[in-house]
């Protein structure tokens, strides 16, 4: 039963209501003697509830059910109760003024009755709550539109700054590549050739038995020396400050100390490129935040996998749900899966035994 | 107008449905005049038998929905309206030329028994219009063709009963008789007796604008676009 009223619209409430005062107009006729004129009225009315119900009326319409009213009522005083029916069209399309008729008529007939003016006055106001349930209908519809809109373009844009961060990713690299490249070339590059030349004139010269010789040697030893300085400088320059890679993971897995943690790694983790363990390392932290908040584990064992075209990180724990989380995905989740959808991996979940993450991610 | 001419190539192509469209009528024409009304009684039936062939002729409507072919014309550029017009126009030039058939064979049969002929005839071009109007809002009600045709035979009997077709409506209780006034039929037995007291043509006026008046709240509830 709440389910059917919860299905309740402003427009079965409309059609319900215009219904209900067409049969109440009804049964009012039959208990008056039969008068022809009350059958066309009331059939003119229906004709018209039933072309507003059916097209879009404009709100003058109701004039002229006014003006078939009081033509009516010289046949049939009782065709009075008649004009609740425009009452209430027109305080429902919100105008009033279209009843003015009917106000005028009330003033002016001379058997105007107070249970008369009171069912205007009832219906009018029903008329502009429907109306009025209607309009907000409307602009609820219209806003839920309109921020359904700007989500799907907000999704859009993030997708497309993921993908943005992974080409981004890369030309970092490449120009950190190019970076490295120049830099041996410009300093280590050229000290380490004039010093193979400075020992090639040394050999030439110690067969001639010159006394340059011993210069040349020093100078190549000199130079062999700077090179091997810039060498360890630029190597130096190169290390970042931060642990990247399998290191950083560990580190992860270390601070965690509500319950034993059994980490493995199996396969070349300096394979993976840097952009992907921007992602490993959040998934890893999500999963553990998601332990301590929604499980009580007694052991946890990540496993990374790392094949020859994918990578697989596993983190299971075998701890049962707490009782008030919730079993949707939460926002963190949602935004690891679409980060890793950006790459072209995955992440899935299990909650049949336990609480299993497994994110998957390729190598290219 | 490829609607409209495909209406009678389709509903002529059965032979069953000429012999239904002729055969009653015809028929109706010789039954004598009885105690009441003061008219040769096929006449005065003669609307509900209106009521069935629009019945006959509007199940096309339904037909149409159920195997799909309404929904194909949304696909065409045939609007909704060119449809149920044209068809429409088709039914009521069908049962025209019916009732013109009926009329005429009604002057031959009984002559000078015949009071007025010509208002006989607009009377039952103004309710065959209603009656298709009926026929539409009705079938729009339903999904199968079956059940909404054999429910329809009982209604149409129904509302002969009581609209005073079968017998006068003073026969009836009193509260009856004021509610009756809200079935088509009634207005069509009104009108036919109207003729056969031989009143004024002027009393007919209430009759046939309250047949017209249905007419349009049929067509207004019949013409709603359903495509399942």
């Amino acid at each position: 039963m709440d389910y059917k009223w919860g299905n309740w619209t402003s427009e079965s409430a409309t059609f319900l209501l215009r219904l209900l005062g067409l049969l109440l107009l009804c049964s009012l006729w039959l208990q008056s003697s039969g008068e022809e004129a009350g059958i066309i009225l009331l059939l003119f009315l229906l004709i018209m509830t039933l072309a507003r119900w059916r097209f879009q009326l404009p709100g003058s319409s109701v004039l002229l059910d006014q003006v078939a009213c009081l033509f009516a009522i010289i046949y049939w005083p009782l065709a009075a109760f008649a004009l609740i029916l425009p009452v209430f069209e027109s305080m429902y399309q919100r105008k009033p003024l279209f009843s003015l008729p009917t106000i005028i008529f009330v003033i002016v007939y001379p058997e105007t009755s107070f249970l008369l003016v009171g069912i205007f006055v009832y219906v009018a106001c029903t008329g502009a709550v429907v109306g009025g349930w209607k309009q907000e209908t409307k602009k609820h519809q219209r806003e839920a539109d309109k921020q359904r809109r700007d989500r799907y373009e907000l999704e859009n844009l993030k997708e497309e700054l993921l993908f943005a961060n992974v080409q981004a990713t890369r030309m970092a690299e490449l120009s950190e590549r190019n970076r490295i490249a120049q830099q041996l070339h410009d300093e280590v590059g050229h000290e380490l050739t004039a010093s193979v030349l400075a020992l090639q004139a040394y050999e030439q010269l110690r067969k001639e038995d010159e006394s340059v010789a011993e210069e040349m040697f020093t100078e190549a030893q000199q130079r062999l020396h700077n090179s091997a300085d810039y060498l360890r400088e630029t190597v130096h320059n190169l290390k970042p400050i931060t642990d990247l890679g399998i290191d950083e993971l560990q580190n992860i897995s270390d601070l965690y100390t509500q319950c034993p943690v059994n980490f493995q790694v199996f396969g070349d983790t300096s394979k993976v490129p840097a952009h992907l363990w921007s992602i490993l390392y959040p998934c890893l932290k999500e999963a553990l935040t998601n332990t301590i908040r929604h499980a009580k584990p007694t052991g946890i064992e990540i496993t990374l996998d790392v094949g020859p075209h994918i990578l697989r990180l596993s983190v299971y724990n075998d701890g049962v749900l707490k009782e008030n989380s919730d079993k949707g995905l939460g926002i963190g989740l949602r935004n690891l899966r679409h980060r890793t959808k950006a790459v072209g991996g995955s992440i899935s979940t299990d909650t049949t035994d336990g609480f299993l993450l497994i994110c998957v991610l390729p190598l290219e | 107008m490829t609607i409209f001419t495909f209406v009678f190539k389709r509903f002529f192509r059965k032979k069953s449905n000429i012999v239904f469209l002729f055969v009653l009528p015809i028929g109706s024409v010789f039954i004598p005049t009885a105690a009441w009304p003061p008219i040769p009684l096929g006449f005065h039936y003669y609307s509900l038998l209106l009521l069935l062939l629009a019945a006959r002729l509007g199940g096309i409507t339904l037909e149409d929905r159920t195997n799909k072919t309404l929904l194909r014309l949304s696909a065409s550029p045939i609007s909704h309206f060119q449809y149920l017009f044209q068809n429409l126009l088709a039914y009521t030039v069908i049962l025209t030329v019916v009732n013109l058939v009926f009329v005429f064979l009604g002057v031959i049969v009984h002559g000078e028994n015949l009071p007025s002929p010509i208002l006989l005839f607009i009377i039952y071009t103004v309710f065959s219009m209603t009656a298709l109007g009926f026929s539409l809002a009705w079938y729009s009600l339903f999904r199968h063709m079956e059940t909404a045709f054999s429910i329809l035979g009982g209604v149409i009997v129904l509302m002969g009963m009581l609209g005073g077709v079968m017998w006068p409506v003073e026969a009836m209780p009193e509260y009856l008789q004021q509610a009756v006034m809200l079935l088509p039929t009634y207005w069509a037995a009104e009108s036919t007796l109207i003729v056969a007291y031989g009143t004024q043509a002027k009393d007919l006026g209430t009759p046939l604008v309250v047949m017209i008046l249905f007419c349009i709240a049929f067509l207004l509830l019949g013409s709603r676009r359903r495509l399942t």
